[in-house]
This record gives C-alpha cells, structure tokens and sequence, in this order.
C-alpha cells in the first residue's frame, strides 16, 4: 500500500461551498432551536446597535439643518450702496491676493437678493420692493492662522478701514461653539458606539461559547474524523453573523420607527425657525452599512470566541 | 505501515501508560491488541490515531513520523484512519445517515457519491433501514455497528477499532469479524483492541500482548 497521503491541498470547491452554505443554513436554524434565547440575544445587540446609530443619524441630521451657517473664520464684509461694480471688483482683486485670507467671494446685490429669496421664503414680499435694499458683500474666510479672536478682530478692523466698506460681520462665536458642541457630541458619538460595539462583541462572543460548551462532543468527534479548525469553526462563525445581521435588521427596525415618530414633531420646530428641513428615514446605503458593521462585529465575536474556545478541547 | 520504536507513554499524573513498546505492522494485515483492562490497548490507538503523542520512542505511520505532523497535516492524517470507539461517539442530534455521512463530509464528498458510500457502509452493517433513526433509537449493538459504518466508509487505508464486538451477539461479531477481514484483504491495515480470547482464537491473527503498559508477546498463528 502507498504512504497516507497527508499533504493539506484545497478541497474541492463545490464541496467547499457546499460546506459554506450547509454552515449557514444549519446555524442559522440552530437560533431557531431555542427561539426564546435567539430573540433575548438579538434584541440586547439591536439596542446597542441602534444606539450609537441613532445618535450618529441625529449628529449628521443637525449637521445638515445647520450646513447653512456659516463656518468658523469667514466674515461678511457689506460693501456701501455707493461701491459700483468697478470698485466692487478692485476691492476683491484686492482681497484676493491678501495672504491673510484663504478664500474670498464677491456676491452682487443682485446675487445676494437672489440668496435673500431663496433662504427667507419671502420672495413675494420682496418682489414688490422697488430696487434692491441689498449691497454687495465679500464671503471671506480667514487663513487657517488667523482664527484667533483677536486676529479675527485685527482683520475685521483692518477691512472696515478700506475703502467702499460699510459692515464688517466676523461675530461668529456662537457658530463657533456650536460647531465645537457637535464635534463633541461626533466625537462622544463615535466612543459610545465604539463602547456599545464592544458590547456587541462581547454578547456575541458569550453567546458563541455557551454553544460550544454545547457542542464539544460533536466538535471532538468531527476532529477525530479529520476536520480542519476552520472546517470546525464555520458554523460558528455563522452563527456570529446571523445573530450580528439579525440584531442590525431589528436595530434598523426601531431606528427607522423611532426616525417616523419625530419627524412630525422636528418638522414642526423647523417651520417655527422658518426652515423646510425634515427629516428623512436611513439611507439604502447606511442601512448597509448598519447590517455590514453588525455582521463583522459579530463575525469577530464569533472568531474570538470559537478560537479560545476550541483551542481548549483536548480530545480524549 | 505503522511502527513504533520503544515508545513510551506517562500520563499525566505521571503514571506509566506504555513503556517501550516496539512493534511493526504491515499493510494488508490484521492484528489483535490484547491484554487486561488497563494494560494499554487503547493507549497504542490512540497514539495511532494521534490523540496522544508519546512521551519518548518514535511513531511512524505510512512513512510518516508522527511527532512531526501537526495543524491541517494531522486533520489530513486523521482522514486516513478509520476509528472505531468502545463508546461508539455518535451524534444523537443527527440521524444514523448524518453521522456516517459527517467523515465524507469532512473530506470533501458531495452527493451523489456520498449518499451511495453511506448506504453501502450501512448495508455492510445491516442498517440500512435504520438510516433515519437517530442513534438513540437503536441498542447498543446497533450503535456499534453505525460507528463501525462510520469509520469505514472512508476506506481508510488503517482502520484501528476498540472493542469493536464487546456489544454485539456472537452471529454479529462473526459478521463485523468478517468484515474486517475483507478490509484487509484489500490492502487495510486493521488494529483491532480486544480482551475477548475466544474471538482471537478463532480468527487466529496475528496477536500483540500487552501487560501493565509492556509488549509481552507477539504472537504469529502462521
């Protein structure tokens, strides 16, 4: 008889695939087995999911409603009626090559009236004015260097004292503040879901190794019978991802209810501040991006788990 | 085909499991292990099938020395050698079909193939009508009997059994017995554990003796 051929070489791909989707199919009826378990386990990953996420929504839904203001270090500086277009235009050449500044607009009156419309929903009203009570303005953003107050301050002097300026606007302190409180609430935003995504791997990882501790004598016996650890460990890690998706589908569910129950009420501030911001429902693309992060997170789990686990059967 | 050069065992609380065993078996042979409970029969499987690695000697299986064969090479070892357990270590969450179906599975075999080696290795055993029963719904003989399904429905090139007929009745035996046999006669090399003297005299292999983890007696009927 030949030597035992015991050389590793890639199995047979219909087998391998085959292997894959028997994996998937049997853990994903395995959560079927103790339905209640499944469902308690589900629901604890789609409240942690779910949180994170909808701060995440509510941070980038204020983002928007506010994507109008304007940003730290730009100043609005109002140029007299008197300015024609001529000086309007030197001025701005002017300013252009200043080193000070990082960008400079010029909006005519009649641009500016255009906007004024545009943002105020009073079109109408203001379409019965006689001529055009809006002058001309330069959109200025300060060089990333001069964004101290006091530079801001010495800047807004130094342009007041041109020519042909009337206003200089640079009071943006409570845009600056809010922007740094919405940093923050990003920033607190991503540590509570990197916390909560901490917590999905855990509960997954705990839930996998309940499993095993089930499964040792069938685990032993498939590697008495020749079965590779990752041969081993794949309906595990399966299991992993179903309980990861199936937690992000519910977290879906509640987000997107939780999105219905105040679009109502935001909408009706909003109009208060006259604006028509609404809120919308998650995007197809962040919708897979929930259900991608939450099958890794627990795929991870799963392969944390299954690996600790597993390396400590001893076969007997 | 598979030898073992003074090989010791410790367990390990320290106790002697084997000392110095040497032996060579060939392929196409069948060989009794003998000896009382405790004398190390199931010590010499299980170095066999690399369960346990001995604590001094050298285990060579097929050209291969078995200290050096680990991760997916011992997986890959493992395929090449039915075993038969005296506890039978069947999955009872799975029918009778599954369970002799779970090493094909694991070696890559796909239907059709695996459905007709699974019903040829049960039909060997008589229990093929069985194949959807779990294994709880059978006696302890029939449970020896699936196990025995399972480890041959490789055809693996060594097939290594321990107390492959303690459950069954003597007109079963006899049939398991021959079984083995055919095995080989076409090549397999079979290590079967057993106290059972009347079994052993009426087949008259080859028989290793084994006492208080020693090899006492090699004994060659022809």
């Amino acid at each position: 008889m030949a030597d035992l051929d015991i050389q590793p070489k890639r199995g047979k791909r219909d087998a391998y695939v085959e292997h894959h989707l028997a994996s998937a199919w049997r853990s994903l009826r395995g959560l079927t087995t103790a339905p209640l378990a499944s469902l308690m386990t589900i629901g604890v990953l789609a409240i942690a999911l779910a949180l994170p996420a909808a701060f995440l929504i509510a941070v980038s839904q204020i983002k928007q409603a506010t994507k109008g203001f304007e940003k730290p270090g730009t100043l609005s500086v109002f140029l007299r009626a008197s300015a024609d277009q001529e000086a309007q235009q030197r001025l701005y050449t002017i300013l252009s090559v200043d080193e000070r500044l990082s960008s400079v607009e010029l909006k005519s009156p009649k641009q500016a009236l255009e906007e004024f419309k545009a943002q105020s929903r009073l079109g109408e009203a203001v379409a019965l004015l006689k001529d055009n009570p809006l002058p001309a303005v330069l959109k200025i953003t300060a060089a990333s260097d001069q964004r101290t107050p006091e530079r801001m301050a010495a800047l807004a002097e130094a342009l007041k004292a041109r020519e042909h300026v009337d206003y200089v606007s640079f009071d943006q302190r409570w845009v600056q503040r809010f922007a740094g409180m919405l940093e923050i609430a990003e920033r607190l935003t991503q540590l509570v879901g990197l916390m909560l995504a901490l917590a999905v791997l855990l509960v997954v990882g705990n839930t996998i190794r309940l499993e095993i501790q089930e499964r040792v004598e069938e685990i032993e016996i498939s590697k008495l019978l020749g079965a590779t650890d990752s041969f081993v460990r794949r309906p595990f890690l399966y299991a992993g991802v179903w309980l990861g998706v199936l937690g992000g589908m519910v977290a879906w569910l509640l987000l997107n209810v939780g999105l219905y129950s105040l679009r109502g009420p935001v909408a009706e501030l909003a109009r208060s501040y006259g604006s028509s911001f609404s809120m919308g429902y998650l995007e197809p693309l962040d919708t897979l991006k929930l259900l991608v992060v939450s099958g890794l997170i627990g795929w991870l789990g799963a392969w944390l788990a299954a690996g600790r686990q597993l390396s400590k059967i001893k076969l007997r | 085909m598979i030898s073992f050069n003074q090989v010791s065992l410790r367990y390990p609380t320290g106790l002697p499991a084997l000392n110095e065993v040497t032996f060579e078996l060939q392929a196409g042979e069948l060989v009794f292990l003998t000896g009382h409970s405790g004398a190390g029969k199931s010590s010499v499987l299980k170095l066999m099938a690399l369960i346990d690695r001995p604590t001094s000697g050298k285990v060579s299986v097929g050209g291969h020395d078995l200290a050096t064969i680990n991760g997916k090479r011992l997986a890959f070892y493992r395929r090449q050698i039915g075993v038969v357990y005296q506890d039978h270590r069947l999955l009872t969450d799975r029918s009778v079909f599954e369970n002799v179906a779970l090493p094909l599975q694991i070696a890559g075999f796909r239907p059709p193939e695996l459905g007709q080696r699974v019903r040829a290795a049960l039909d060997l055993v008589n229990l093929l009508e069985k194949e959807n029963l779990s294994p709880l719904a059978l006696s302890g003989g029939e449970q020896q009997r699936v196990g025995i399904a399972r480890a041959i429905v490789t055809r693996p090139p060594i097939l290594i059994a321990d107390e492959p007929t303690g459950n069954l009745d003597p007109k079963l035996a006899e049939e398991i017995m021959a079984l083995f046999v055919s095995f080989q006669q076409v090549g397999s090399c079979v290590v079967i554990a057993s106290h059972d003297l009347n079994l052993i005299k009426h087949w008259r292999k080859r028989t290793l003796v084994l006492r208080s983890g020693e090899l006492i007696d090699d004994f060659r009927p022809d």
